[in-house]
């Protein structure tokens, strides 16, 4: 009954393999080979819960992040991804409302990281990238960023904003604190 | 792709050079050698994590490269040790290099959104922010992943491709290894391995074991561990041998990582100590220092979890304090002479246990029936209708399974059998717990979680087909020695 075991198993692993999804085949050679780039290539949970902050990380490197104390609702948790996704070198905390951060833009918006960069071209991919995250970077930046949800709590779908401290007007900042 | 392979290297030394040092010998060295380094590793990490040292994997290799230099040096002072040693290390060394070029340059990686959950965690652990780590973190993803994963941080990485193919590896060679040592000496060699090999395929073949080879999770981590706690204790008893002593650290090492490993990992290691009341062969030392390895890990883990809740300001489960009181009393067990007590009513508590979790299991059906027959019909749909991607091969699993355990003549079966089927109702119980019911689909709880228990079924199956080959053999060695008496009888009488 073993042997009939073994060649039942070996009868019905290609049609096994057939039906199931890409991530859950057994036996399936994606054509990369990092698993990040493989999970935000094909599937829109990797693209909205970690492609905002693996790419963050990414495209700037040890950047220090500056968040709201009050918490921000989102999955992943946004401080834990920025740690451990983004691997920022940083993440330090002040008062303010990260709904209306925008207001107090200088004016020199730039949709800076480039989505193209390594990752397979993919309009779906970059459709729901964009929708989740954007970032704002100065011609001089200092690398330091602080988190803006323009939308309200970003949640599972909505946008979570990077904007570089130098598009800032930091006056009206500290008025607000 | 170097740091990679020296990393592993490095754990296979550390376990290799530790495991040989108290006994184990043969090409055995090899895949329990290498299991053995990485349970090393996680056990010197989860004391780093619990005693607030610094997490950067830099430190956490220190204590490894002292454990081989030790290793190297005591072996050099034998005089004897290091030239046997040289073809196994050489063969596993020589495996470890081909399973890292393979997975760095092919894209044979498997995931599920919770992958990135545990890599999380390894990124908080190597960037030494692991105090930050939050509920779903500390307790349902636990420390062994993260912190197998967590090197890769050394050369830029996420996540150490080679790990989850390696320890797949080294379990079905571990398994191989098992069932030939435990074989009886008069058995025929031939034979022998012809049913390891046979057994070898039964795991290889399937389709879950080899995408759980690739899958970056914790479910093959348990069902390794698992295999390795029941087997080598299966082993010391059947060979009678109490002064294994590399059997002991491998048993040790499993209960302690399997506590870490996932949030019923302690269940199960539980369920893997429970058993050796009832073996044959008396085990009070062996009972003890495993009693005293789980309470200690059980109760300082599960005590850590509280104290980070509870200094964020969140709650605490009752899950949480169950398992602290269940170390401690594991501590308490390990000190006081229960074991004669115990295991003069051993078969009686064993039943009683099992039965009461079913009983369990009906209380908390006859609050939530909806919750019990929606987990038994999805579950059914993915085990049996094929929307997990078992095909035919749970089915089959079963019928071999119980075959198994009908026709077991040896009664250290027990040991293998137990946490088999004691963890039916805990799975069915852990719906209720969590309060939400199995669902249909590969990326269901439980259709990934029942894979823990394949390695250890795929073992007993073995342990049966050893025991029917040895009885044959030893029939057959009967009958040609009675037909070899007949014969000279019979010579005798014509001479006369």
């Amino acid at each position: 009954m073993i042997v009939f075991a073994v060649v039942i198993n070996v009868i019905e692993f290609a049609g096994i393999d057939k039906r199931t999804r890409h991530n859950y085949k057994a036996l399936y050679l994606y054509e990369d080979v990092d698993l990040f780039k493989i999970a935000i290539a094909r599937d829109n949970s990797a693209r909205r819960y970690v492609a905002p902050y693996y790419l963050f990380g990414k495209i700037f490197p040890h950047a220090t992040v500056i968040m709201p104390e009050k918490p921000v609702q989102s999955w992943f948790e946004v401080d834990l991804a920025l740690m451990g996704l983004a691997r920022v070198a940083s993440l330090d905390t002040i008062d303010y409302n990260p709904e209306d951060l925008r207001s107090y833009l200088r004016g020199n918006e730039l949709i800076a990281f480039q989505l193209g960069q390594n990752l397979p071209q993919n309009e779906k991919m970059y459709s729901v990238i964009k929708s989740r995250i954007s970032v704002y970077r100065a011609d001089s930046t200092a690398n330091v960023f602080l988190l803006s949800t323009p939308e309200g709590p970003p949640g599972r779908e909505k946008v979570i904003d990077f904007i570089d401290m130098n598009l800032l007007n930091m006056e009206m900042i500290k008025n607000y604190q | 792709m170097l740091p990679e392979f020296l990393f592993l290297v490095l754990l296979f030394m550390a376990g290799g050079l530790t495991i040989y040092s108290l006994g184990l010998s043969g090409w055995g060295v090899g895949p329990v050698g290498f299991l053995v380094g990485i349970y090393l590793w996680i056990v010197f990490g989860v004391l780093y994590v619990v005693l607030g040292f610094s997490t950067n994997p830099k430190n956490i290799l220190i204590p490894l490269v002292v454990l081989v230099l030790i290793n190297t040096v005591h072996l050099i002072r034998k005089g004897n040790g290091m030239r046997e040693l040289i073809g196994p290390l050489s063969v596993y060394v020589t495996i470890i290099w081909l399973v890292v070029w393979l997975t760095n340059n092919y894209g044979l990686v498997k995931y599920h959104i919770d992958s990135f959950r545990y890599l999380l965690s390894a990124g908080l652990l190597s960037e030494d922010n692991f105090t930050f780590a939050n509920e779903n973190l500390l307790v349902k993803r636990g420390l062994a992943t993260p912190l197998l994963h967590m090197p890769s941080s050394l050369y830029g990485g996420f996540y150490v491709a080679s790990i989850t193919p390696m320890l797949s590896i080294s379990t079905v060679g571990a398994m191989a290894w098992l069932l030939t040592h435990g074989f009886h000496a008069n058995e025929k060699k031939g034979l022998l391995w012809s049913a390891v090999a046979l057994v070898v395929m039964l795991a290889i073949t399937n389709n879950r074991y080899v995408w759980n080879s690739f899958y970056i999770n914790g479910h093959l981590f348990v069902g390794s561990a698992l295999l390795m706690l029941t087997g080598s204790i299966w082993l010391m008893d059947r060979r009678n041998d109490c002064r294994s002593y590399y059997a002991y650290l491998l048993s040790a090492l499993s209960v302690a990582v399997l506590i870490v490993a996932r949030p019923e990992g302690f269940i199960i290691a539980m369920l893997g100590i429970i058993p050796i009341l009832a073996l044959p062969e008396k085990s009070e030392p062996l009972f003890r220092l495993l009693l005293l390895v789980f309470g200690l890990f059980c109760a300082s883990w599960n005590a850590y979890i509280i104290v980070e809740l509870l200094g964020s300001g969140k709650s605490v489960t009752s899950f949480l304090a169950i398992a602290v009181v269940l170390g401690s009393g594991g501590i308490m067990a390990s000190i006081f002479p229960i074991y004669d007590r115990l295991r003069q009513n051993s078969v009686l508590l064993l039943r009683l246990f099992e039965l009461s979790l079913w009983a369990f299991l009906c209380v908390a059906s006859f609050y939530q029936p909806e919750l019990t027959r929606e987990s038994l019909s999805a579950t059914f749909k993915n085990l049996i209708g094929g929307s997990g991607s078992w095909g035919s091969s749970f089915i089959l699993m079963i019928l071999l399974t119980f075959s198994s355990i009908w026709m077991a003549r040896s009664k250290n079966i027990l040991m293998l059998r137990f946490p088999l089927t004691a963890m039916v109702p805990i799975f069915l119980l852990l719906a209720h717990l969590r309060e939400s019911a199995y669902r249909v689909g590969n990326g269901d709880s439980l259709n990934r979680m029942v894979f823990e228990l394949f390695p250890l079924a795929v073992f007993l199956i073995g342990v049966l087909l050893s025991d029917i080959l040895a009885e044959h053999n030893a029939t057959r060695n009967i009958s040609k020695n009675k037909g070899d008496s007949d014969e000279t009888n019979h010579t005798n009488s014509l001479l006369q």
